[in-house]
């Protein structure tokens, strides 16, 4: 009877499966275990936020950023030197100065085709000897490999400069560290809030695949991309203070009024999140080992959370420490629509003076941002994720 | 837990137990399980199918209703920016309407869909001021009362009073608060009354006026009667301005029609973001299928994407946009600097993909030329990507001039774009009844790039080769 041979196998399998409990997890043989490095991965999350936190009350906020910076070298140095990337690391820190070098080079060059009338407020008004006494005074009329000289040898003094129009006199440090405090407030909690609300969203349209939450955050994701920036953050603006009668303007004592503009800067970010880690998560779901996993009967939601939701992670932590040191250079948007004294409108600003100083300096920080977080968020990766490896391999391409 | 797997599992074990159940003889499971006859014909048969790519994708596309509305919506936009010009009664972007008897500047005229202000009867008489040809600035008010002024009330009325002033007859609005003196027993008529402020005095009981200025009457509608009067022929419009074309969203703070100049913007942005997204692909192509498919070049032009690409591309964009003096040109030019970039390195991690295929293989081995490999076998592969990442590159670009424009480096209010619309509107934002000037281009502009964001991904979700059946 092939049909009653058939019954009694399914019987068998089913029952089989529903009289045994699951097996204990096995430890794995061989593999070491993560405990020592998860410590240096949340060391270097939460040491730069807890600073955060800690310093807000105070103005000190060189001594923020330097804690942010020393919370991700602390951590950091553990974690190369235990994962044995000292040599990885070397090499891509040196194409990095070779990167920054030639970025600097070029804006160095660029700066000097911006014509001369620029340097002047009353350029009209002065004869040529004053015009050239400035332009010497500036450090103009030197040939530009020569004033890029000058530059480099400066700045291996650690002397950044200072500002020459726009707060004449002032070093460029004193004016950084008064206007980066509060764009890294905001920048950290916008981020914050983008990972609070962002990371569910994602899951939850995964989990919902064509249903409720799906439609929802696929609707949220298309506007928040498809949609300029502009226009949602002054209709925010617009409707949103009205809507709670408050002031268009921020105040840096009311805490109301820090409200929507970390909602607004927070909101690129939720979309961003929710669309990476939806899509991850399904790509994992769809894999061999989740449907063994299904198989085997693990609950479907510790089966979210235990397999697909961490593995779904990694690739999106490597954004992580880049968007945690932007935070230092704030939103132009959001900085000039609320008047918010932070970093966001200073380079447009200083461009716009032509305070050459100051544009180099902060073309330089922003580049060294950006280098710095990539490297980061690829040494993080390759922390977390023990399959990826830096080491090449002969004869894959 | 009862996922889907669970109930299939369920199912099935139910059928084989409802089957064993029935306890069939051995015929009848036999007639269950009947061998397929031999056919030698089926060994002939070869496995042909009409799957056509482009048929297939097209076909998917077409199930996706949300792609296909935006569709439709994105034709009719961009084809009504094309022929917005050519429409009849249409205003220019850049003319300063003025009111053609006080040569005041028409500022922040509400949107409205007419001009036509009221309608009166046959045979109203008006008292008009040619305008040109075709216009009379029409109203009927026979003379203005000065403020504190002595005139003779000769009837009283609810709503209106008549009155003479200066010898003259006429009509004017009975308001007891604010205008006009009145006795205590004001229907006691004649007596000499005094007006409080200035009023206007009609030739009838009626205000043909808009809040005291003309109005403008079309001259085939209206008879001279001399003097400066004229009848109305038949049922007259009277209108806001001398022209059937209204202001349908409004004028700006120097009256400009804004309807005209967000079309026009359209035309700019959108002529910008196509010329950005040709150029993008272009230039990205090009050193995509160089970088991807030489390999000899690889390890150089990795290097120099890596500088170009650490370049924060706003800073990029800043100092071209100052250096060069703002036009559409510098605009798109800046865009270009940096946006193949990604197209680049998108083209040349997917040429990687497919280089070594056996087909590639096997043409290289025929002497097929590198050239021709690239065009015709690798080529073709990308279409549908290369049209995903030009679709998805015109809102963003769009975005970008708006981003430059809210900067101060876009382009000047005589080039009118939407950046530089969005712009203009949000100076404006604190006056709840001007926010119009900020609503009408976001729209616009949410529309367009919100559909071409949605068709982009649409069509890429069409064209993955992975969604057919």
């Amino acid at each position: 009877m092939r049909l009653s041979i058939l019954a009694s196998q399914l019987a068998a399998f089913s029952g089989r499966h529903g009289q045994n409990k699951r097996p204990p997890e096995e430890s794995r043989p061989g593999s070491k275990q993560p405990k020592p490095l998860g410590i240096g991965v949340s060391a270097l999350l939460v040491l730069p936020v807890a600073a955060a936190i800690l310093l807000s009350g105070s103005t000190a906020g060189v001594k923020l950023i330097l804690l942010m910076l020393l919370g991700l070298l602390v951590g950091f140095v553990y974690i190369v030197i235990e994962r044995r990337l000292v040599k990885y690391t070397l090499k891509r820190l040196l194409g990095s100065a070779l990167t920054l070098f030639i970025i600097v080079a070029v804006v160095f060059i660029l700066l000097r085709q911006m014509p001369i009338e620029g340097y002047f407020d009353n350029f009209d008004k002065l004869n040529e000897t004053q015009v050239n006494v400035k332009l010497k005074q500036l450090g103009l009329t030197q040939p530009i490999y020569k004033q890029f000289w000058d530059f480099l040898v400066k700045l291996f003094h650690g002397d950044l400069g200072s500002s020459t129009r726009y707060s004449a006199g002032t070093p460029i440090t004193s004016i950084i560290a008064k206007k980066a405090p509060i764009s890294i407030y905001i920048g950290l909690m916008s981020m914050a809030l983008s990972l609070v609300l962002g990371i569910p969203l994602g899951a939850a349209m995964a989990r919902s695949k064509s249903g409720f939450w799906d439609r929802f955050g696929t609707v949220f994701i298309v506007l928040i991309n498809a949609v300029p920036a502009a226009v949602y953050y002054i209709f925010i603006q617009m409707y949103g203070t009205s809507w709670m009668g408050i002031s268009m303007l921020f105040d840096r004592n009311n805490w109301v009024t820090w409200i929507l503009p970390v909602f607004s800067m927070s909101l690129g970010s939720i979309a961003s999140y929710a669309m990476w880690l939806r899509r991850y998560m399904l790509d994992e779901i769809n894999k061999d080992y989740i449907r063994l996993a299904r198989a085997k009967g693990v609950p479907s939601r510790r089966l979210m959370f235990r397999h697909v939701f961490r593995n779904a992670f990694v690739p999106m932590i490597q954004y992580i420490p880049a968007s945690l040191l932007y935070t230092v250079c704030g939103s132009i948007y959001i900085e000039s629509l609320y008047s918010i004294p932070g970093m966001g409108g200073l380079l447009v600003d200083v461009i716009g003076r032509q305070d050459n100083p100051m544009v180099q300096a902060l073309v330089m920080i922003y580049s060294c941002i950006g280098i710095v977080g990539l490297l980061l968020g690829d040494l993080l990766m390759a922390v977390i994720d023990p399959r990826i490896s830096f080491v090449k391999k002969e004869g894959v391409r | 837990m009862k996922g889907p797997f669970e109930t299939k599992k369920r199912r099935l074990e139910d059928s084989v137990n409802a089957a064993v159940e029935k306890n069939l003889s051995r015929e009848e499971e036999d007639a269950l399980f009947t061998p397929a006859p031999f056919d030698p014909t089926a060994g002939e048969k070869t496995g042909y199918s009409n799957y056509s790519y482009w048929r297939s994708t097209f076909r998917a596309f077409w199930h996706n209703r949300t792609a296909l509305v935006m569709l439709v919506v994105l034709v009719v936009l961009v084809a009504f920016t094309l022929l917005q010009p050519l429409l009849p009664g249409q205003y220019e972007a850049n003319t300063v309407n003025n009111n053609p008897l006080t040569g005041i500047q028409l500022q922040n005229q509400a949107p409205s869909t007419t001009t036509s202000y009221m309608t009166v009867p046959a045979g109203t008489v008006l008292l008009g001021e040619k305008l040109n040809d075709d216009w009379y600035a029409v109203s009927n008010v026979a003379s203005v009362i000065k403020k504190r002024q002595k005139f003779t009330l000769t009837q009283y009325g609810p709503d209106w009073c008549t009155v003479e002033y200066n010898g003259t007859t006429g009509y004017v609005k009975n308001n007891f608060q604010t205008s006009l003196k009145l006795p205590e027993d004001p229907e006691n008529t004649p007596y000499q009354s005094y007006s409080n402020f200035q009023l206007q005095m009609y030739t009838e009981p009626a205000d043909m006026t808009n809040g005291g200025e003309s109005l403008y009457a079309a001259a085939s509608d209206l008879t001279p009667l001399g003097d400066g009067r004229f009848e109305t022929a038949g049922a007259t419009e009277l209108r806001t301005m001398p022209s059937r074309s209204p202001f349908l969203f409004g004028t700006n703070n120097i009256g400009q029609d804004l309807w005209a100049r967000v079309w026009s913007g359209t035309r700019t942005s959108l002529w910008i973001g196509f010329v950005v997204a040709v150029f993008e692909a272009l230039i990205g192509i090009a050193v995509g299928i160089v970088w991807g498919y030489v390999r000899a070049l690889d390890r150089l032009i990795t290097e120099i994407y890596n500088v170009i690409d650490n370049i924060p591309t706003t800073i990029i964009l800043i100092l071209v946009s100052y250096i060069m003096r703002p036009s559409i040109s510098t605009l798109i030019f800046a865009m270009c600097l940096t946006r193949w970039l990604g197209m680049a390195r998108f083209i040349r991690n997917q040429i990687i993909i497919i280089r070594d295929r056996d087909y590639n293989l096997a043409s290289r081995c025929l002497g097929t030329e590198p050239t021709r490999i690239m065009l015709r076998n690798l080529l073709p592969y990308l279409v549908s990507v290369i049209m995903l990442r030009m679709a998805l590159a015109i809102p963003s670009a769009i975005g970008s001039e708006v981003f430059i424009t809210y900067i101060g480096l876009g382009l000047d209010v005589n080039t009118p774009s939407l950046g530089n619309l969005i712009n203009e509107g949000r100076k404006l934002v604190t006056s709840a009844s001007l926010r119009y000037q900020l609503i009408f281009p976001a729209i616009v502009l949410s529309l367009i790039t919100i559909s071409f964001y949605i068709i982009g991904n649409a069509f890429a979700d069409a064209a993955d080769p992975k969604n057919h059946v």
